[in-house]
């Protein structure tokens, strides 16, 4: 790993061996890997799976709904309605839409954008 | 990707989901801001689908605002002659002895969450948009 930083998006190359811990890895295979399918995240702050509002401290206690395909804004709570709901996906660490599948809050153009948007996951950190 | 901390929801960066102008709006866009001020705008509470109460409706009590929903109520001053709260000329707000009036008569509307006269359905309001000691 590029400068050893232990840091989400690293650069990755090849160098000399040093044995050092940026040199090291773990292959897990995929049918022995044990992703948390169900219960608290720790460290993200999330139950895995499960479904959720996210409600704004403001006065009418709004939440968040997805719009369209990608837009995120504050609504009244609609019952049954999925587009205001949000499920944290252990895998890829993402939140992300309950209504559309496959797709995860994000910051538009590498970050840089102010407005949030939903859109197929990608799971990069900005 | 994004992390619950607190009432904040943010990113490693300390970029914080934010309601866009911090204004509580039908709508309003949600932003990622770089500053944790802390304020209303920038916090929020997960709560999960299968614990969620929805909203109170008519006859359950409100609990945030003490009120029951929809249910009609006099709202009567602690002064001597205990007096009820009444509505002269459609919109200023007195106190006037019992009369049976529905200008006497309040109730608790939850979609606007505010306190709403019997007589024309509207609600309480500050004038001058909150700057004067009128209602």
């Amino acid at each position: 790993m590029t400068g050893s930083k232990d840091e989400e998006g690293s650069a990755v190359g090849v160098a000399t061996a040093t044995n050092g811990k940026n040199q090291q890895w773990k292959i897990i295979y995929v049918d022995e890997s044990k992703d948390q399918i169900k219960g608290l995240n720790k460290d993200f702050g999330f139950h895995v799976n499960r479904p959720f509002y996210m409600v704004s401290a403001l006065p009418m206690n709004r939440v968040i709904e997805c719009i369209g395909n990608s837009h995120l804004q504050i609504k009244r709570w609609t019952k049954g309605r999925v587009a205001q709901q949000f499920v944290f996906d252990s895998k890829s660490k993402t939140i992300g839409s309950h209504y559309w599948k496959g797709r995860a809050i994000d910051i538009p153009n590498n970050g840089k954008n102010r407005d949030l948007r939903y859109t197929t996951t990608n799971s990069r950190w900005w | 990707m994004f992390r619950y901390e607190g009432s904040a929801i943010k990113n490693e960066h300390g970029k914080i989901l934010s309601v866009q102008g911090a204004i509580d709006g039908e709508s309003r866009h949600i932003q990622c801001t770089e500053t944790d001020q802390q304020k209303p705008h920038q916090q929020w509470e997960v709560v999960y689908a299968d614990e969620w109460k929805g909203e109170p409706t008519k006859g359950e009590m409100n609990e945030k605002y003490g009120m029951i929903v929809e249910r009609p109520f006099y709202i009567v001053s602690a002064l001597a002659a205990g007096r009820y709260l009444d509505v002269i000329n459609n919109r200023n707000m007195v106190i006037k002895t019992p009369n049976g009036r529905s200008t006497q008569v309040w109730y608790f509307d939850q979609r606007t969450l505010t306190i709403k006269t019997k007589l024309n359905n509207q609600s309480w309001d500050i004038k001058s948009a909150g700057k004067t000691s009128n209602l």
